[in-house]
């Protein structure tokens, strides 16, 4: 996520499902959500890193091929 | 200390016939009124079935057929189901809620003899903070210093058995709930291999990370519960067969020449005490024959941004529809917790289980080079306790230092090994799956090493 643009939060958990929030609600559960993200940023870097997660069907030639 | 206040001291007593279980639950329900006022352990206090339970143990050692928990008095953290009694959580929403059945791992302990005193205090379903205006009771205070925190989230299994108030208790562990209670209250805990002990009957908050696991004042004390408890079971999604018939004889003896590896990597972290207790921790597993090898560590960061995600977003699966249903009955804190795994992907919840894959493997791998890991459960002793928590997940942002064991299924030992202020502090070891009865063993001997040397804290006396 980019600190420029911050995620529309509140919209973003209305459409997971949860339950309403008020401004003070949001401004307490931001720092947690961002931390959120961030870890899922990391591992996203550590499993390209690692080359994906999944076992890959297609040969690493096939894949210069595409 | 008494010798009536270890489950291996009383269970002596009890076989020698110097009192009888019925005594010795009496005079621990006499305690636990004499202290709950100032400790509040307890969510519920069964003393009329104890005591039936304490006249039926007794008949039991009689007619031949006691095992070392007859007739000892043990505590239930709140997210386990006993039958007949409360089960809440701690929560508003099943504040009116018994249970039919026992958890799998309570009727193991009542076959084995053990007297169930009641249910004990716990963070609401094991992850929120406390909130005065949604808890069902006040929350559990430290015995050694009651302006102090408990812990968390086996809070009351922490505080009832510093105080001998019980002798164990079954707590749970998703990223250090037995762990840093047992540090607080400077008591010994077990997060046992995954799958030894069942938790069907347990209110879940995570499934793959979540430990169902003793709590007591020794090592051998854990020993003794584990051997009640670990048994595979048709019903979980983990099951491991153990590896020993008892755990207890099998911690016996201490192997020697067992590879250890001291984490230096958090140790900036840390505060002097905790630093001074692991030194000592360290004094005792060398003194046991040990040697200290240098092998390369997995990822932890990692590890923990996987069981950060994959906790957090089964926590809400688990919550969500109760959540939308009844946002009112939710503490505050326990509530937003909850949503934060709203926003995780499938996509992004399957990531992180492949990747645990993968790292549990390399943990795997570390463990052919080294037998345990010595470590730290908190940061320093248990904090001062603030009169209303702050809703803050700010903290979050960091890397935790307890959930690798859960991601991994490792087991995970606490004791305590020092004084930090009047306060307790511990260490803990970590070892292969299924290879619990290595720590076991290494807790016990490493007690022994610090009790000769002087080193091994003593017991709080609360000021009521």
């Amino acid at each position: 996520m980019s600190d420029l643009q911050p995620p529309d939060y509140k919209s973003l958990l209305q459409r997971a499902g949860a339950p309403d929030l008020d401004d003070a609600d949001l401004a307490d559960l931001t720092p947690g959500l961002r931390a959120i993200d961030g870890k899922i940023a990391f591992l996203r870097e550590l499993a390209a890193a690692m080359a994906g997660t999944l076992p890959s069907p297609i040969a690493a030639k096939d894949d210069q091929d595409v | 200390m008494s010798d009536l206040d270890t489950i291996a001291g009383a269970s002596a007593a009890l076989a020698a016939g110097r009192l009888s279980a019925v005594e010795l639950v009496q005079d621990r329900l006499a305690l636990c009124r004499r202290l709950e006022p100032a400790l509040h352990s307890f969510l519920t206090l069964d003393a009329e079935g104890a005591l039936t339970a304490a006249a039926e143990a007794d008949a039991a050692r009689a007619a031949g057929q006691a095992t070392p928990l007859t007739g000892i008095p043990l505590g239930v953290k709140d997210v386990i189901d006993v039958a007949g009694l409360p089960s809440t959580g701690h929560s508003r929403l099943y504040a009116d809620r018994k249970a039919e059945a026992d958890a799998v791992a309570v009727a193991l302990l009542r076959k084995a003899g053990g007297i169930l005193l009641g249910k004990l205090a716990t963070n609401e379903f094991a992850i929120g903070l406390h909130d005065p205006q949604t808890a069902l009771a006040p929350q559990p205070c430290n015995p050694w210093n009651l302006a102090h925190s408990a812990g968390g989230s086996s809070s009351g299994a922490g505080t009832a058995v510093a105080a001998a108030e019980v002798l164990g208790a079954l707590g749970t562990d998703t990223g250090g709930s037995i762990r840093v209670p047992a540090a607080f209250n400077g008591i010994a805990g077990l997060k046992p291999s995954r799958g030894l002990v069942s938790r069907t009957g347990t209110m879940p908050l995570s499934e793959t990370m979540d430990s169902v696991g003793p709590m007591a004042r020794s090592v051998e004390d854990l020993a003794l519960m584990l051997d009640a408890i670990a048994a595979p079971d048709p019903r979980e999604t983990a099951r491991l067969a153990r590896p020993v018939a008892s755990y207890a004889d099998a911690s016996g003896t201490c192997p020697e020449g067992v590879r250890y590896l001291r984490l230096r990597r958090y140790d900036r972290l840390l505060s002097d005490g905790q630093l001074a207790a692991l030194d000592a921790a360290e004094a005792a597993l060398v003194a046991t024959g040990a040697r200290a090898v240098t092998v390369d560590l997995p990822d932890l960061d990692a590890l923990d941004a996987v069981g950060t995600l994959m906790a957090t977003s089964e926590s809400w699966h688990y919550h969500r529809e109760r959540l939308a249903r009844h946002p009112e009955r939710y503490g505050r804190d326990a509530k937003l917790k909850l949503m934060i795994g709203a926003l995780i992907s499938g996509d992004d919840y399957l990531l992180a289980a492949r990747l645990r894959d993968r790292l549990s493997a390399r943990v795997a791998g570390m463990f052919r080079s080294v037998d345990v890991v010595l470590t730290h459960p908190a940061l320093g002793a248990a904090p001062v306790a603030p009169a209303r928590p702050k809703v803050s997940f700010a903290t979050w942002a960091h890397a935790g230092f307890n959930m690798q064991a859960n991601v991994t299924g490792i087991p995970a030992l606490v004791f305590r090994t020092g004084m930090e202020a009047g306060l307790p502090v511990g260490a803990q070891l970590w070892a292969k799956v299924n290879n619990d009865a290595l720590l076991l063993a290494l807790g016990r001997a490493m007690e022994r090493q610090l009790a000769e040397a002087g080193a091994l804290p003593g017991w709080p006396v609360v000021a009521v």
